[in-house]
């Protein structure tokens, strides 16, 4: 990591397990020895309203928490498109949900959009570990996290009755970006 | 309850934590035997935490049926002998008012956790704020000292929150946490435990019960408050009270009353009060910040050190005493000071009080519920006063 | 040690606190007499001992008895006590509000206290008004009654003290007057005994206020009332009197015992 500060939002609602992203992602990021700080901004209702985690990642201490220009942008459903796009750093990477989400185009961006709900509808019978699939993604197309430090944070972190879901979606997300990644050259 | 526990439980190690766990944690550390609260969001964590942690230590969690009676069983609970706690979020802080001057006056140590959301009212729920400040300061009524700590990062929050427990029983006074919905829902990096924090346990008196009175200045600033139950029988109202604790109309005794309740706090600002400064040498402006918005002012502190620009940062730590000194050398060295809050301008309004014209004294503030931005502090940076 | 004279002055804070704040001809100091008997008969030490109130005439009990005592907030007391009983589980802690304090302002705080069943006595001195602050109505004030806030009488119904208690869930409910200070002794001290939550409701005589108001005559007339209008026979319900004595006694288990329990299943299961 050569930049000073890294930030990844992830955008969707309630339910969809975003926080729980934010925080596998901040713990794995602690585990490699990492400053990281997760805040998670949501609705009174537990479950449909606007959610959204927002991951800070440094080398260095961490002052302002949130998201100020994201450099991954993880959107989950539409209404999180129209809120957040603009919040894209003009370098950022762009990775919808195209299951949950129609568009996924915002100029100059390098844009993903994948189906993630769909993915993992279909390798562990439930969209509810989309947030796995994309965690994994986006943890293996950025580099930001180990993936043994990404693994580990997912054992800590998930329920244990979804953990072998939660793992099976985790790697096929890994997967999916290493096979991307040696398609195109994105690495930084 | 026993002893209070050490913190030495592990060693040192880097782990991520949300702020309402590491203000639980903090509170246990610091040998909480007794918590009660209502649900409120943004503090619920921290009651869920402890209703699983503390019946496995033998001390007592129970849920009230409401705020009031929730600092009321603390107060009890203390007057038992227990460190006690409760914590909870604006309309229930509201609803706390009347038991904090009765903490206060009667000189019952607890500690009160106010995790600051926006309001008035039911507000935004989920979303931070700094609006309880003057209320944490003057909401009940009637004139009392009180002791106000702010804490910035998750590892602080574990800290600052043992060192509320420190100073309650230190100086036999309520101590309010405020936090905000920012500080208390992010998970951060800590580094658990932290290096020796010192737990402080009840005073007791060298005096048998015939030469005991809990309000007895001959015992010092703060007369120790022996539990109820250890055969010193006396008497607690929050009506004004002589030395024995009995009711009083007699002037003298309430002016000898009231002279050593303000002394003990008011008059001891530089022990009890803590700062933070940075980049102050050559600073020609000062930010002056709190809480989580401090978090934004050292962002944009950095950001304009980066442009070599000379602004420094003040953090309060403890909000109330306030403390004049420090800001007066501020107000003294800079041209201007920026004080960034999530309110209206409550500690604006101190800042001007103590900087008397010495330095141009800005705000920058928003009560929406959202954070205050770096851009928004740079903004003031570029405003020539 | 020489016997008192009067064995309730051995209890009471007598060379500073008296003469009492409380009128003549006031029923709360009977009812302080009959608490101080309880805890003599029971062989009760003073430092086990704790007598907690809220605010008004009855708030001012705490004061002259020689016990550990607290006098809290308006309407309060319950929860207070309910603090120091989990902090000090040994100790017998005992609850004294007037209808005011613990049916209107406290009113919540009491049937939560009764529901969780907590190991407390409380003592409710039921004068029916508001003494301290002038004779206001009450959440006891009968229907039609006078107050100085109801000068053209009450049109709101009265609280059931007993009843209410009963279906919150205390384990004990009893209920007497100042009349009949005896019996009134041996209600408390079963109350005190009693594992749960406790109630005594104790009729008392307002003649400032109450019995102005409602042309009931001086003190002497309205104990001569309690008399008359109340009975410790239930089956003289139909006569449309008062009923005194024990209203409920039902072993149920106690806030206390409950936690104790779970505090020890807890530790047994370990884990963070």
């Amino acid at each position: 990591m050569k930049r000073k500060r890294w930030e990844v939002r992830l955008a969707g609602q309630g339910g969809q397990g975003l926080g729980l992203a934010g925080i596998i992602l901040a713990e794995a990021a602690v585990r490699d020895g990492k400053n990281a700080v997760m805040t998670h901004s949501y609705g009174a209702q537990q479950r449909g309203g606007p959610s959204r985690a927002d991951v800070v990642i440094s080398n260095e201490r961490i002052d302002y928490p949130q998201v100020l220009d994201a450099d991954v942008l993880v959107i989950f459903c539409e209404a999180a498109f129209d809120r957040y796009h603009h919040r894209l750093a003009s370098d950022g990477f762009l990775v919808v949900d195209s299951s949950q989400a129609r568009r996924s185009l915002v100029e100059g961006a390098r844009s993903i959009p994948l189906p993630f709900a769909d993915i993992a509808q279909q390798v562990t019978g439930s969209i509810i570990s989309a947030n796995m699939v994309a965690l994994g993604f986006v943890a293996e197309l950025t580099k930001l996290v180990s993936r043994r430090a990404l693994v580990g944070a997912l054992r800590k972190h998930s329920p244990k009755d979804s953990l072998q879901a939660n793992q099976t979606a985790l790697e096929r997300g890994i997967q999916i970006a290493k096979s991307i990644k040696s398609g195109e050259n994105w690495g930084h | 309850m026993g002893n209070s526990p050490t913190t030495a439980r592990r060693p040192k190690k880097a782990r991520l934590m949300q702020g309402n766990l590491a203000i639980a944690e903090g509170a246990l550390a610091a040998g909480l035997g007794f918590f009660a609260s209502y649900p409120i969001t943004p503090a619920n964590e921290i009651a869920i935490f402890l209703s699983r942690a503390l019946p496995k230590r033998g001390a007592i969690f129970i849920q009230m049926e409401d705020e009031i009676a929730s600092l009321a069983a603390v107060i009890g609970a203390s007057v038992g002998g227990l460190k006690a706690a409760t914590a909870t979020s604006g309309p229930g802080f509201s609803l706390m008012q009347e038991h904090i001057g009765y903490a206060a006056a009667v000189e019952i140590p607890c500690v009160i956790i106010d995790v600051q959301r926006a309001g008035p009212s039911t507000g935004r729920p989920g979303s931070p704020a700094q609006g309880d400040v003057m209320q944490a300061r003057w909401g009940t009524h009637g004139d009392h000292p009180i002791i106000v700590l702010c804490p910035g990062s998750v590892q602080e929050a574990y800290e600052l929150t043992i060192h509320a427990f420190n100073l309650s029983e230190q100086y036999r006074t309520p101590v309010i946490l405020l936090a905000d919905e920012v500080l208390a829902r992010m998970w951060e990096r800590v580094e658990l435990p932290l290096a020796q924090v010192e737990v402080l346990g009840r005073l007791h008196p060298e005096v048998p019960p015939e030469w005991y009175f809990p309000y007895d200045d001959a015992l010092g600033d703060v007369p120790p408050l022996v539990p109820f139950g250890q055969g010193y029988r006396y008497h607690l109202t929050g009506l004004f009270h002589d030395k024995s604790g009995f009711p009083t109309e007699r002037l003298d005794e309430i002016d000898t009353w009231q002279q050593r309740l303000f002394g003990k706090i008011e008059g001891k600002v530089e022990q009890i009060a803590r700062i933070e400064e940075e980049e102050m040498e050559d600073a020609e402006i000062a930010i002056i910040a709190y809480g989580s918005t401090a978090r934004s002012a050292r962002h944009a502190m950095k950001l304009a050190r980066e442009e070599n620009r000379a602004v420094g940062l003040l953090r309060l730590v403890t909000l109330w005493p306030f403390h004049d000194k420090a800001i007066e050398r501020v107000a003294s060295s800079v041209k201007r000071i920026i004080v960034a809050e999530m309110n209206r301008g409550q500690i604006l309004l101190e800042v001007e009080r103590v900087a008397k014209g010495r330095a141009d004294v800005v705000g920058v503030n928003r009560a929406d519920g959202a954070m205050v931005t770096p851009a928004q502090i740079m903004a003031a940076l570029e405003v020539e006063g | 040690m020489m016997e008192p004279a009067v064995p309730e002055h051995e209890y009471l804070r007598a060379q500073k606190k008296f003469p009492s704040v409380w009128c003549a001809g006031c029923g709360i100091g009977i009812v302080l007499g009959a608490i101080i008997r309880a805890v003599r008969a029971l062989s009760l030490s003073k430092d086990e001992v704790a007598m907690i109130s809220g605010i008004g005439c009855t708030g001012r009990m705490p004061v002259y008895v020689d016990f550990n005592t607290m006098h809290t907030t308006h309407g309060r007391a319950l929860p207070f006590a309910t603090g120091l009983k989990l902090a000090r589980p040994d100790m017998k802690v005992m609850v004294v509000m007037g209808d005011g304090d613990a049916l209107a302002i406290g009113g919540n705080h009491f049937i939560h206290a009764a529901r969780r069943n907590i190991e407390l006595t409380a003592i409710v001195v039921n004068n029916s008004i508001y003494g301290m602050t002038g004779g206001q109505l009450s959440p006891t004030t009968p229907f039609g009654a006078k107050a100085t806030t109801a000068p053209y009488g009450q049109i709101e119904q009265a609280f059931d003290i007993a009843k209410i208690a009963e279906a919150a869930g205390a384990s004990f409910v009893a209920r007497s007057t100042t009349y009949h200070a005896i019996e009134l002794d041996r209600l408390i001290a079963r109350g005190i005994e009693k594992k749960g939550f406790s109630v005594i409701e104790v009729l008392s005589n307002c003649p400032l206020f109450y019995g102005r108001l409602n042309e009931m005559g001086d003190a002497v007339e309205m104990l001569k009332w309690f008399r008359d209008n109340t009975t410790a026979a239930p089956g003289k319900v139909a006569s449309g009197k008062i009923v005194r004595g024990v209203l409920v006694d039902r072993d149920l288990t106690g806030y206390v015992e409950s936690y104790r329990k779970l505090t020890a299943a807890s530790k047994k299961r370990g884990g963070a």
